[in-house]
């Protein structure tokens, strides 16, 4: 195995590339600092290595097959050159042609970005994960494969590079190892960037052959097309599913809390990651507690994705992307209402509001608002009776990447926070400069082979560092600490990382939303509405 | 000589405008931006907010700073602030090397001028310059010493961290390498010739002068014809690199990075979008299966079994 690796070995015919090593992962700090007391590693077996493509890093993420056959290695190898070249035609990608060519032609490698990427910090600095590596990588193979003259002068110019079998299923995992948070752009003094190239090495993948994780194409955006949510919940079960919700919110508050279904006119629509309903229905729960008392004319829809405001596509594919964003629209344009409101969900705030902008046209165009926005004009305004002495422990804010980052939403959430959480303190760094949960992407709701070891011990390393060290004054679990995370897939991996390294026993670190601490400092609740119970 | 002179300012120019308009020419793209967007208000971009932080923020009218761009840009352009931030050595070579460009093209610039005055009539390079354009003719000299010093010492550096870095090494091409060399010629043949004596740049001048002037050139003066030759290999190699970043760096920053307008129904650039809409599709995965009939709208409106 290659100490270094070179660009060039993508191709070379070694069982694997690279490997990750608990020893050079990045420390963390007490009482996490143990490599014996870290979770193990899930290795893939002998007859999972023959069959699936696991020899970039020892993980699977897509389970690509190893193909069988002559034939299938050359068809790997030219439906990818065919996908290729469709990546660089306006016909198939005007979506993101430009930003495209700009990166594939102005990079001066200067690999002022690399210490920018959580991840090739975190795994210790191991080169397959340098965040320049994967877009070298693909420079490399356009410049040879694609552009006139590539056979003669394309290694010249980007560097050698062989484009088999290998190199293609290699790739394909390679696109799976970054979260698209987009830290590495700051770092860039060209204005360029290497999640982008990520993202369009997903959408080549998935557009051309048809090959995506699963839990985000098949169990994610198809099911979402077919069924209305992600979750597999149809428009009955969701109803049913906040039925009880309303139940056991006016159970636990002693307010009557009723949700609105399809309310034709209403001010608001209000979309939630449905992933809510399920694991957290507290969240939709506090929603509609708050609304209701602030007097806002609200509605869900129960139209087809209507309720779930997810939408996968952003992450690998711009067609399954703009059919769910226009599953959206057609919602809102229904109801006739004001403003599409969207949940605690990151990556459903950049996917309808900023990456669909373009394409809602016409009567399609409904106005979309953060949630957070709603909710600091809300808590602001004085409607809400709020005792900030009820949410009287230290809390740190979570900024989810395509909110803060990616869409500039920095503020409003922090207003809230200051008036009702007296022991706020923030995270270094945070804002637009934060780092990504590791779950990002779509990670946070991958878990097949062994990727969930990866990505709660190398992608969500960092943040745990940084989740750690912001509480670094009250450590011990005699003090309970909330991290507040207002994005539903950052609380999966939150969630999942918590439970990895057992943070609650440790350090009692609760994780959840922002509506849960407004709701918690609500006056009128007679008990707390924070329970203090790890989920 | 100044057939050469020509050939490299035509494809310099005509290399750059090709670039620059393929650039253009390419389709309305989705939004990409990443804040902080530096037209927002001061008080947002202090900490990297943006005009969707407002309630309602599609009814009121929006506040922009055009200024704002200028203050991250400079900095960015002559102090690579960036580059500051992140990597101090490879800051001190780079930071060198780019001043060595820009105060050469200073240079070109000022012999530019100069050339028109004394074709005008008042002397600068010649016998009887006094004040002002006497003046400038020391300033030319001072500009293209100061250009090939710090290029040339920013181009070693730069070598050596490309050539001995395990940072850089393995993300280096031949085409970089060669890119460096090409710039240390230029600088360091400018070096050797500047040092023959202020006959170099009295060449150079008249080069200059009689390429405007259409008349021929003066006989060459030993090393400066070198100097003028890899000016000229520069300049006819440059529009063909990486190296247009110089501005190329207004389409990633302006048009991709802080393009944050929102779309307006009726508006021209929702024109461009439907006809991009239009266009045909060849995606060939099962759940797209497009045949190159079938357009973006037939594939995002497909239903049921046609969405396999």
């Amino acid at each position: 195995m290659p100490k270094s690796l070179k660009v060039s070995d993508i191709s070379h015919p070694v069982e694997q590339l690279a490997q990750v090593r608990p020893d050079e992962l990045m420390p963390l700090p007490p009482p996490y600092d143990k490599i014996e007391e870290q979770p193990g590693w899930k290795e893939i077996s002998p007859a999972q290595r023959q069959k699936y493509e696991a020899s970039l890093d020892g993980v699977v993420a897509v389970g690509v097959p190893i193909p069988a056959t002559a034939e299938e290695e050359d068809r790997l190898v030219e439906g990818f050159l065919s996908g290729l070249k469709k990546l660089l035609t306006k016909e198939n990608n005007w979506t993101f042609l430009q930003q495209l060519m700009l990166s594939i032609d102005h990079c001066a490698r200067c690999q002022n970005c690399i210490e920018t990427c959580p991840i090739y910090v975190s795994s210790g600095y191991n080169d397959i994960y340098r965040p320049t590596f994967r877009s070298d990588l693909f420079r490399r193979l356009v410049s040879k494969y694609i552009k006139p003259g590539g056979k003669y002068f394309g290694e010249l110019k980007q560097g050698a590079i062989e484009l088999n079998w290998r190199t293609v299923s290699r790739l394909l995992e390679l696109a799976y190892r970054c979260t698209l948070c987009r830290r590495c752009a700051h770092a860039c003094p060209i204005g360029l960037g290497n999640a982008l190239i990520t993202h369009e090495l997903r959408k080549l993948f998935s557009m051309e052959f048809g090959y995506s994780p699963k839990e985000i194409h098949d169990k994610g955006s198809m099911l979402q097309l077919k069924v209305g949510s992600s979750t597999g919940m149809n428009r009955l079960a969701v109803m049913d599913n906040v039925e009880f919700i309303d139940e056991d919110m006016s159970d636990l508050t002693g307010l009557s809390v009723k949700s609105v279904w399809d309310k034709e006119g209403a001010d608001v629509l209000l979309i939630h990651n449905a992933g809510e309903f399920i694991s957290w229905p507290e969240n939709p729960g506090a929603f509609a507690l708050i609304l209701e008392a602030a007097g806002i004319s609200w509605t869900l829809s129960s139209e087809l994705a209507g309720y779930d405001g997810i939408n996968y596509g952003l992450w690998y594919d711009d067609a399954q992307f703009a059919r769910v964003a226009l599953l959206h629209a057609q919602a809102a344009k229904k109801l006739k209402v004001k403003k599409i409101v969207i949940g605690e969900c990151g990556h459903a705030h950049k996917a309808l509001t900023v990456i669909a902008d373009r394409i809602l046209t016409g009567d399609l165009s409904v106005p979309r608002e953060s949630a957070l926005v709603l909710l600091r004009e809300i808590v602001m305004s004085g409607k809400l009776k709020l005792d900030p002495s009820r949410n009287d422990f230290p809390i740190t804010l979570h900024d989810p990447c395509n909110m803060v980052r990616l869409m500039g939403i920095v503020e409003p959430q922090r207003e809230i926070l200051r008036k009702i959480a007296p022991k706020f303190r923030e995270m270094e760094p945070h804002g637009v400069y934060n780092y990504c949960c590791g779950g990002g992407s779509g990670f946070a709701i991958m878990s097949p082979f062994n990727f969930q070891d990866w990505r709660l011990s190398v992608s969500g390393r960092m943040k745990l560092k940084q989740i750690v060290e912001a509480f670094a004054d009250c450590p011990g679990p005699e003090t309970p600490k909330y991290l507040c995370a207002p994005c539903s897939n950052c609380k999966g991996q939150i969630r999942d990382l918590f439970r990895y390294y057992g943070v609650w026993e440790k350090q009692r670190i609760l994780y959840g939303g922002l509506v849960e601490l407004i709701v918690n400092a609500m006056v009128d609740i007679k008990e707390p509405f924070i329970k203090w119970e790890f989920h | 000589m100044p057939y050469l002179l020509y050939l490299t300012a035509a494809v310099f120019i005509i290399g750059s405008l090709y670039r620059l308009i393929r650039i253009i020419r390419m389709p309305v793209h989705l939004r990409w931006e990443l804040y902080p967007v530096p037209h927002e208000p001061p008080s947002k971009v202090r900490y990297g907010g943006s005009f969707m932080e407002e309630s309602d923020w599609w009814l009121k009218a929006r506040s922009t700073n055009k200024l704002g761009a200028l203050g991250v840009m400079l900095p960015e352009i002559f102090l690579l602030k960036v580059v500051w931030e992140r990597n101090r050595l490879l800051w001190i070579w780079s930071f060198l090397m780019h001043w060595g460009l820009y105060l050469f093209t200073a240079a070109l610039g000022l012999t530019l001028v100069g050339s028109l005055i004394e074709l005008a009539g008042t002397p600068v390079a010649s016998e009887g310059a006094v004040g002002i354009t006497a003046l400038l003719f020391t300033l030319i000299k001072i500009t293209s010493w100061a250009a090939g010093i710090t290029g040339a010492a920013g181009c070693i550096g730069m070598l050596l961290l490309r050539i001995f870095s395990l940072r850089m090494r393995p993300f280096t091409s031949f085409a970089t390498i060669l890119n460096l060399i090409l710039i240390l010629l230029l600088f360091g043949s400018g070096l050797i010739a500047y040092s023959q004596g202020p006959q170099t740049f009295k060449w150079l001048f008249d080069l200059s002068k009689s390429a405007i002037s259409f008349k021929a050139a003066p006989p060459v003066f030993g090393f400066a014809g070198v100097h003028f030759i890899t000016i000229a290999i520069f300049g006819i190699y440059f529009p063909f690199t990486h190296m247009t970043h110089m501005f190329v760096k207004y389409f990633t920053y302006h048009r991709v990075r802080w393009d944050d307008k929102p779309m307006s129904a009726g508006s021209v650039r929702e024109q461009h979008i439907i006809n991009s809409l239009k266009q045909p599709v060849t995606w060939a995965a099962p759940h797209i299966r497009g045949d190159g009939k079938k357009n973006w709208i037939d594939i995002v409106s497909a239903k049921g079994d046609e969405v396999a």
